[in-house]
């Protein structure tokens, strides 16, 4: 039977959100696709006993039907340096149709293109299940991926399917653990980590140019939907116009607020219009269209209190 | 070129002969097989951080007006180039099969990518650490020499923190550094400086290229509806929980 499997990374000893909606995605996937949906975490050799029994009753709730705990012989910073080697037997081991990791996990922006490299699979960005004529993993650009196609895919899921609910219970699946292995690459050494200026390294920001910051009703838009959205404001009343931003989405209410980098999806909502180029452009009173879009966000996002990751 | 690895002065061009080989440079920058999206400062930038990490040549693939541009900015940065003039729409793996044959050409060991001038950058990074057997870095926003003889010292982002990271051996570096502001730049002229090479000269299999390829696409609509910039934008939205409780 074929397999989807779902790279879980670790936030200490419990799953990150962001793998936990991929392994959401990979439940309904395999589901419909006939399939066995393997989890599987890499973790210090040293922390096995400790991450695995915490492990195993999280991803058996959400849906996976056996685990696979890696090791590395180092501390595992997700870096592919690091984690490739034992990244790779786990693959080699589970020999998937499908390979899931959370678009927003630590790990998934050094493991995932590599892998698809390796294995000379299709690589989706920030995609979704998606129930049509077949369930299918579709990404923001409109690529997909589905149980008829040949080869293998690899994806970064963005969001978890709207409606899922951990299972009650702790399911015993059952788990298997590899042998360490070393680093692949032991000439990238983790030297250590500092905090950041979040505009600088948010995967997402939203910009308000200064004139509309003017008005409190679009300020307010624009914080509600920034907290919607997990990013930071920044406020073009105290933002030099070429300060380079580079993240991998920004939002720009108003007008333009500093110099951004071309890799950047831009949605512009308000202010005047760019031409060619932009992922998104919302015309109309700029305070009231915020209010919906944060309304609509909301909806898209399922009741208040559903037991989602 | 210059003994020193730098690119000839203006006027002072050499005879050009493609198929000769490309004297050894230990650095590499891979700007793209396309002009960015929009501003050329991430360019610079990693054309920047090449210069300060020795002898480097610039590398670039597509078509004729992206090769003037390119080769400007790299003479701009005093930076050699090579270029393959080509109308191939390739994935991910198919430039990386490009880009790893300049690479093993030239024998540079560190190979820096400019992951974001376009978005489809960051997936040629692990692409082409693969085909060259190496390690690699992402999301890579300062670089410099380190403190032991022929390492590095990398700062990269990690979620919300900036992680230090020290590099011994060969390796490709995504890079995301924004060079300086640009008030104006003059309109690019054809330049002779950059190496012209196809892809017969680099030795790939036409047909390997040709499963690599990309079905042409309508140019992309912009969203116009709320209801469908939100499910745009529901695809960036953070994950409710870590699953700690269930």
């Amino acid at each position: 039977m074929a397999s989807v499997l779902v790279h879980i990374d670790l936030d200490g000893e419990v799953p990150d959100a962001s793998s936990l909606a991929a392994l959401a995605a990979g439940r309904v996937l395999a589901s419909a696709w006939g399939a066995s949906l393997v989890a599987a975490a890499i973790t210090d050799a040293a922390a096995v006993a400790e991450v695995g029994p915490v492990l195993r009753p999280i991803v058996g709730r959400a849906g996976a039907d056996r685990l696979v705990l890696a090791a590395t012989t180092v501390p595992a910073f997700p870096l592919w340096a690091v984690l490739g080697g034992a990244w790779l037997a786990v693959v080699e081991q589970v020999r998937p149709r499908v390979i899931l990791f959370g678009a927003d996990a630590p790990s998934a922006g050094e493991l995932a293109p590599r892998t698809a490299a390796r294995l000379g699979a299709r690589l989706l960005w920030r995609a979704r299940a998606v129930a049509g004529d077949q369930m299918e993993l579709r990404d923001r650009d409109g690529a997909y991926v589905r149980a008829s196609d040949s080869g293998a895919a690899v994806a970064l899921v963005a969001a978890a399917p709207a409606v899922w609910r951990l299972a009650a219970g702790a399911p015993g699946i059952p788990v298997q653990l590899l042998a360490p292995v070393a680093p692949r690459h032991p000439g990238i050494v983790v030297a250590g980590t500092t905090p950041a200026v979040p505009a600088q390294v948010a995967a997402v920001v939203v910009a308000l140019a200064e004139e509309a910051g003017r008005d409190g009703a679009t300020r307010a838009g624009a914080l509600a939907l920034a907290r919607t959205l997990g990013a930071p404001l920044l406020d073009g009343a105290r933002t030099d116009r070429h300060t380079p931003l580079a993240p991998e989405l920004c939002i720009l209410i108003g007008g333009e607020v500093g110099e951004i980098a071309g890799g950047t999806a831009v949605v512009r909502i308000g202010g005047p219009a760019s031409g060619t180029g932009d992922d998104g452009t919302l015309d109309g009173p700029t305070a009231i269209t915020l209010t919906e879009l944060v309304a609509a966000l909301a909806g898209l996002a399922g009741p208040a209190g559903q037991d989602r990751p | 070129m210059t003994g020193d690895g730098r690119a000839d002065p203006p006027g002072e061009y050499p005879e050009e002969r493609p198929t000769e080989r490309i004297i050894e440079r230990p650095i590499a920058v891979w700007l793209g097989s396309a002009a960015p999206a929009r501003s050329v400062r991430w360019i610079d930038g990693a054309l920047e951080a090449a210069v300060a990490l020795g002898a480097a040549t610039a590398i670039v693939a597509g078509d004729q007006s992206w090769h003037y541009l390119a080769a400007d900015r790299a003479r701009r940065a005093g930076l050699a180039a090579v270029g393959v003039l080509t109308e191939l729409r390739l994935d991910a793996l198919g430039w990386a099969h490009v880009v790893a044959a300049i690479v093993r050409d030239l024998r540079a060991t560190t190979v820096l990518v400019d992951e974001a001038s376009r978005s489809e950058r960051a997936s040629e990074v692990g692409a082409i650490a693969e085909l060259l057997d190496r390690a690699h870095l992402t999301s890579v926003i300062a670089i410099a020499r380190g403190a032991a003889a022929g390492s590095l010292a990398a700062q990269r982002i990690l979620g919300r923190h900036v992680q230090h990271v020290a590099i011994t051996g060969p390796v490709v570096i995504g890079v995301r550094i924004a060079g300086p502001q640009i008030d104006e730049y003059p309109t690019p002229v054809p330049s002779s400086s950059m190496r012209k090479l196809t892809i017969a000269e680099l030795g790939i299999d036409a047909a390997l290229l040709a499963r690599h390829a990309l079905p042409s696409r309508a140019a992309r609509e912009s969203r116009k509806t709320v209801e469908r910039v939100a499910a745009f934008l529901s695809l960036h939205a953070p994950a409710r929980s870590s699953g700690r409780g269930g």
